[in-house]
């Protein structure tokens, strides 16, 4: 079942900031997540998504069905807390078959779906135990048993990773990708993590000042980003002001590049990206797209190192590099690694035009 | 971990000097309950058991400690009625401003001086039109505006400690209307915090003087207004009398006390 937003616009009373004309759609058997700076609105969606919030126009449709008005306890959504939200003065098979319960499910086979749920999440043998004598990751992993127990008609998670250290939220990053992999279930996820974003999620949307600027799988969202603001917030980015000279090449504060083919017309305010990734260290400034300068700053970070390199004029560029790599006195900038990007909304119209070709939702 | 430059038995010796200091005046009645004769010295002379007995015996103070005990319980019983649907709409309010309001409202009573409370009753309850001064159920409104607020401080406390407004999210998301979320989740999660709270009213409410005095009738008078009149007596009996009410406020303070760090260990906010 899939779970859309038609148009949707909300704001805060007072003037907090809301979400505006938003067009969104999870696909049924897919994760999507939504991320972006904070106050961005992304949590903003998941309260209209689940009823906590009515919008003040368009639609929120679940299965084709128009749920705008609906109350939450209608909308047959599992939801994954931040904070969890276990019921403390229930054990974990209560606070699993609180849902069942309130559905009348015949206590025989209650029963089973609950430890079914709780197997799934491999607590079973915690069932009696309550909420407090569990750890961050375990809590969340019985809040996902009782968000998926009544087979929901969509899975909204709130930032449910955030409360985690670094290694637990690498576990649980693999465990709710399996479970919802494993129901095929329309899913939300809300972060503000990109990388448990691009590693998780079969689209990514990134949203910034209550709009979306483009929806996109992790893949495309890295490698062609619709504008200056999404380049810049998925993943490490050296970002320039150019003006194009031709569908080739591109005017620098590094000088003139030969760029990659792009569709902007001659004369165009571009934003120019270069990935740390894809500068190659070089023998010599010889050459086009070549430049001389120095590391001023050099960090090691197991696999990869990351230099910053400064050029004579004072511009820096961040490097990453193998980490047996030498710092680099010269460096190269392929064509092909020199993107010209919008540097405005015009950028995102461009993206939401292409997001329909997503290829299928993965197994 | 000690904090460098701060004299070690600074808390100690204050701790023991405020413990000397609230310790010393119930001691002294302890001691006059039993003594014999009382009079131009430091400490009584003499041992007796008879100013309990003659308390015991006395048909005014043994109508009094009842009385006290049915408006305490029904003090309690108020205050929880009232208090926790209130309590669940202060936490739970949408708007900072009706929050704020209500808060106002419930805090009101602490602020305005139970003598103030006390003319407002006489003026209210006394004329023909509303004829109940001196009635007990006016006994006992009176108690619960004066101890509505410290239940309400509690439970709000703790539902906003809970994280109540999430848990209720939860549930509703499970499916559960609000009387259901209610019962199941918010009464459920308050339980440690009504029982404490209910201690800390029952305590406020055998104590109080003020505001009873002024609007109490002959009929309904509680056990610390006719303690009153025990100072014009013997000092024993005086004591005596005394110590019955310390035992009731003791017994309420440790109760609340053993009921609190039940609801601490008990549980954490939101799990």
């Amino acid at each position: 079942m899939s779970v859309t937003l038609d148009q949707v616009s909300f704001a805060y009373p007072g003037g907090g900031a809301g979400v505006r004309d938003i067009a969104l759609e999870i696909r049924e058997g897919e994760l999507l997540a939504v991320i972006g700076p904070s106050g961005c609105g992304k949590s903003t969606i998941l309260k209209l998504i689940a009823g906590f919030l009515m919008p003040q126009s368009g639609r929120v449709t679940i299965a084709g069905e128009d749920m705008t008005h609906v109350p939450p306890r209608k909308r047959d959504l599992g939801i994954v807390f931040q904070n969890y939200a276990l019921f403390p003065h229930m054990t974990l098979a209560e606070n699993v078959g609180y849902a069942l319960k309130l559905r009348q499910v015949p206590a025989s086979e209650a029963g089973g779906r609950v430890r079914e749920a709780l197997g799934m999440v491999g607590l079973g043998h915690l069932a009696d135990r309550l909420p407090r004598s569990l750890s961050g990751g375990q809590q969340q992993r019985v809040a996902l048993a009782r968000a998926l127990v009544f087979r929901p008609r969509a899975l909204l998670l709130d930032e449910p990773l955030s409360a985690l250290d670094a290694t637990l939220r690498g576990e649980m990053r693999d465990e709710i990708a399996r479970l919802q992999r494993l129901h095929g279930i329309a899913t939300l996820h809300i972060t503000h993590d990109q990388e448990e974003a691009l590693s998780m999620a079969h689209r990514v949307a990134v949203m910034r000042e209550g709009r979306i600027l483009q929806v996109d799988t992790p893949e495309r969202l890295y490698a062609r980003p619709a504008n200056r603001t999404v380049a810049a917030f998925v993943g490490l980015a050296n970002l320039f002001d150019g003006i194009v000279l031709d569908s080739l090449n591109v005017r620098t504060p590094l000088g003139d590049l030969a760029c990659g083919a792009h569709p902007f017309p001659r004369g165009m305010a571009v934003t120019v990206l270069i990935r740390p990734e894809v500068i190659r260290p070089a023998e010599s400034a010889n050459g086009p797209n070549r430049f001389a300068g120095s590391v001023t700053r050099d960090r090691f970070l197991g696999a990869l190192r990351r230099f910053d390199f400064t050029l004579p004029g004072g511009q820096c560029l961040r490097i990453e590099t193998e980490s047996h790599v030498a710092p680099p006195s010269a460096i190269e900038l392929p064509p092909f690694a020199v993107q010209v990007i919008a540097t405005g909304q015009e950028g995102a119209e461009r993206s939401a035009a292409t997001t329909d070709d997503n290829p299928a939702v993965p197994a | 971990m000690a904090l460098s430059g701060r004299p070690t038995g600074l808390g100690s010796a204050a701790l023991a000097l405020y413990a000397a200091y609230l310790v010393t005046p119930m001691a002294l009645i302890l001691v006059g309950s039993v003594g014999g004769v009382w009079s131009n010295t430091l400490l009584p002379v003499g041992f007796t058991g008879r100013w309990f007995e003659t308390l015991m015996a006395n048909p005014t103070f043994q109508k009094a400690f009842i009385t006290s005990l049915w408006v305490c319980a029904a003090t309690v019983v108020a205050c929880i009625l009232i208090g926790a649907p209130l309590a669940y709409a202060v936490a739970t309010a949408r708007s900072p401003a009706l929050a704020m309001f209500g808060r106002i409202l419930y805090l009101t009573p602490v602020a305005a001086p139970a003598v103030v409370l006390g003319f407002g009753y006489m003026l209210a309850f006394s004329t023909d039109a509303l004829p109940f001064l001196g009635a007990g159920w006016l006994t006992v409104a009176a108690h619960v505006v004066v101890c509505l607020p410290y239940f309400l401080q509690t439970l709000v406390a703790d539902l906003k400690l809970q994280g109540v407004e999430v848990l209720e999210q939860a549930a509703e998301s499970l499916g559960a209307p609000f009387h259901r979320r209610f019962l199941d989740i918010v009464l459920p999660g308050l339980v440690h915090s009504i029982a404490s709270a209910s201690i800390l009213v029952a305590a406020l409410s055998i104590g109080e003087f003020q505001l009873t005095n002024l609007i109490a009738g002959f009929l309904h008078r509680t056990y610390p207004i006719v303690l009153l009149q025990a100072f014009y007596g013997a000092t024993g009996f005086a004591c005596a009398a005394t110590v019955v009410l310390l035992a009731l406020a003791l017994l309420a303070a440790m109760a609340g006390a053993l009921v609190a760090r039940g609801a601490t260990a008990g549980r954490g906010g939101i799990a």
